[in-house]
């Protein structure tokens, strides 16, 4: 293999202040406003020679973006808009770009909490990590086995995880736990093609591979007791966190979409420094198709973490011998982390209907937002942040932060800082698994060489991450969460 | 011409190659490019068909590990037309084919025939007419490897050199 690439042309960045640093706007690259990244020292000595910089910079040479293109703590190279970026277009002059949301639309995080303690499920680690890797289909184009007739298929990218809950799937109190109640409205099933219906018709409650996960942990620290009281979490309590998104239907959409964004941007006359980032003006025929598939897209990929939930939770009963509800296994919170919102925010004081792309990026709302669910309102909305298999994972709630600096914004986990095949090529010889037993976890993964291009060592450190979030005003951080069980595809 | 006096310096790493500059020799073949989200490729080849074959190799080294010897009955095909506007789009589309045919099909792409790959005009459209080679998944000859949502665009390049073609994708794993 060659080793990964490098800037085309150096990126000038200039410290703003301990946690952001500005990419100058550059009318040689086309760019339209500054790039702001936020890092501290440690975070922003590895971008400086990383293409993930030169990404932001292109965000920024897309039509009607607002204030700045932004990367968060965990950027790292992506395709088109890194991951970790975020991007506000004007409603009515910008565009929305498929890549700045990705292939795999609405990938998130769902969050389980539990009224049982760690002691309490330590001799069952085994046969629970055993019970949830059987329940939940996991690996390369895993399939549940039974496949949606068309007409199921519409009216769950309809509904979203409402379609579960009302099938017995879940527990209304679920619905009121997830981001848009787990229905984007505007979803047109017509604006899906057959080969994305091919793909969605058996993947629905199934985990997939590469970086998606559920993971049993225990709350090993409490940072903001008030917060984590609201959020239904205790030290040394279980949770239960799930990692995945819209599966191969979510990825046809964006593949089928970016051909028709490409047409559409030339024949708009918009030009981009990378195909990838192909667009069309908000309001077009291309980009409402688009935002119609997306919207059906994400209501799959809800419908499939709510069963993927409800999957976690019978595995439990099984195991323990005590149904869910009396072992508390509850949602905290379900978020998206690839999608894009029209949302109204406060430029320059005043208030501006936006197009928000956030691409491995989690929206943040403060205390106060009406969007926050009714029992978070105090807090805020909560933000989860895996980090990886062998370290923490943090819960944390928006900040107001969020909405003066990054449109409501925070990162989505640790980020990447090495690539699988350096991982592996680090790792070579040492077996993983066995390490993570030796600290106390139980593993199950499709794939051994997967454990390897997942380690810790492929991962940025969660804690630096957070600490940057939480001092730049974006988040606070309410607990961290240590893992027992760790499940991968 | 001046001389600066000489200084302590530290041992330079060696740069890696980027990709663009990497010239591509005569002979056909495929590499893996690391990314760190993603993966990449890069293929060469004296013409546009065997491009594309070594492209669809590329895709069969990172998503499936193969036995040495696949029994003839487990063996299966399917046959591909795909139209662009320019060769970038074509490529794009076929990367993306053979993701799809992988997945619905449940088999691993062992290789490709690429019987023509057709050039019109300058913004007249390309046209590609393969055979896509396949082994199931289920039986011993193919394990799954790592899973690809989709080719993208980003550094999508199809290139004419004195020698031949070259092929760079970046795929989303």
């Amino acid at each position: 293999m060659l080793e990964p690439g490098r800037l085309s042309r150096p990126i000038r960045l200039e410290q703003i202040d301990a946690y952001r640093w500005r990419i100058p706007r550059d009318e040689h690259r086309g760019m339209r406003v500054d790039g702001i990244v936020f890092a501290d020292e440690r975070l922003i000595a590895p971008l400086r020679t990383d293409p993930a910089l030169e990404q932001v910079a292109n965000v920024a040479t897309l039509p009607g973006i607002v204030g700045a293109s932004l990367a968060m703590p965990d950027v790292h190279w992506g395709y088109g808009f890194p991951v970790g970026g975020v991007a506000a277009m004007r409603a009515d002059r910008g565009v929305v770009s498929p890549g700045g949301i990705g292939f795999d639309i609405n990938c998130g995080v769902r969050l389980l909490r539990s009224g049982l303690v760690a002691a309490e499920i330590r001799p069952r680690l085994e046969p629970l990590a055993d019970a949830l890797f059987a329940a939940i289909p996991s690996g390369v184009g895993a399939r549940t086995g039974q496949r949606l007739a068309l007409r199921d298929l519409d009216e769950v990218m309809c509904k979203g995880a409402r379609w579960a809950v009302e099938r017995g799937f879940g527990w209304s109190s679920d619905l009121d736990r997830t981001e848009e109640r787990g229905e984007m409205v505007g979803a047109s099933p017509a604006d899906i093609s057959h080969r994305a219906h091919e793909r969605g018709a058996d993947q629905l409650g199934t985990l997939g591979s590469g970086n998606h996960f559920i993971e049993v942990q225990v709350v090993d620290r409490v940072l903001e007791p008030s917060a984590a009281m609201a959020l239904g979490l205790d030290v040394g309590a279980v949770t239960v966190m799930i990692h995945c998104g819209s599966r191969g239907l979510g990825h046809q959409v964006c593949t089928d979409h970016l051909t028709s964004m490409d047409t559409a941007a030339a024949r708009a006359g918009i030009v981009l420094p990378d195909r990838q980032l192909a667009c069309a003006p908000l309001g077009s025929p291309e980009a409402n198709a688009y935002l119609a598939a997306m919207a059906a897209a994400a209501n799959f990929a809800w419908a499939n973490r709510q069963l993927i939930g409800q999957a976690v939770r019978a595995a439990f009963r099984r195991v323990l011998g005590t149904p869910a509800e009396r072992l508390g296994l509850e949602l905290v919170y379900d978020l998206s982390h690839n999608v894009a919102k029209i949302e109204q925010h406060h430029v320059a004081g005043q208030p501006i209907v936006l197009c928000v792309h956030r691409k491995g990026a989690t929206r943040a709302f403060p205390p106060g937002h009406p969007d926050v669910p009714a029992e978070y309102r105090a807090v805020g909305q909560p933000v989860l942040i895996p980090g990886d298999m062998g370290r923490c994972s943090y819960v944390a709630v928006g900040a107001p932060g969020a909405m003066e600096l990054t449109f409501g914004s925070s990162c989505h986990g640790a980020g990447r800082s090495l690539s699988r095949h350096a991982a592996v090529r680090l790792l070579r010889g040492v077996d993983v698994a066995r390490q993570l037993g030796a600290q106390g976890i139980v593993v199950r993964a499709e794939r051994r060489d997967l454990l390897a291009e997942e380690a810790s060592p492929a991962y940025k450190d969660v804690e630096a991450v957070v600490e940057v979030s939480a001092n730049a005003g974006l988040i606070r951080p309410v607990a961290r969460l240590r893992p027992l069980i760790v499940v991968k595809g | 011409m001046t001389t600066s006096p000489p200084t302590r310096r530290r041992p330079r790493r060696p740069v890696p190659p980027r990709l663009a500059d990497v010239r591509p020799p005569d002979s056909r073949g495929h590499e893996l490019v690391p990314h760190t989200a993603d993966v990449g490729l890069l293929a060469r080849a004296g013409d546009l068909a065997g491009l594309f074959e070594e492209a669809a190799a590329a895709f069969s080294e990172l998503t499936a590990d193969l036995t040495e010897d696949v029994p003839s009955g487990d063996r299966a095909t399917e046959s591909v037309t795909l139209c662009a506007h320019d060769l970038i789009s074509l490529a794009f589309n076929w990367l993306n084919e053979l993701v799809t045919v992988s997945e619905l099909r449940r088999s691993a792409v062992t290789g490709a025939r690429v019987e023509c790959v057709d050039v019109a005009a300058e913004g007249a459209g390309t046209r590609l007419v393969a055979t896509i080679d396949l082994v199931p998944f289920d039986g011993a000859a193919a394990r799954r490897h790592t899973s690809v949502k989709s080719a993208t665009f980003y550094r999508l390049s199809v290139r004419q050199f004195e020698s031949g073609w070259q092929m760079t994708a970046y795929l989303d794993v």
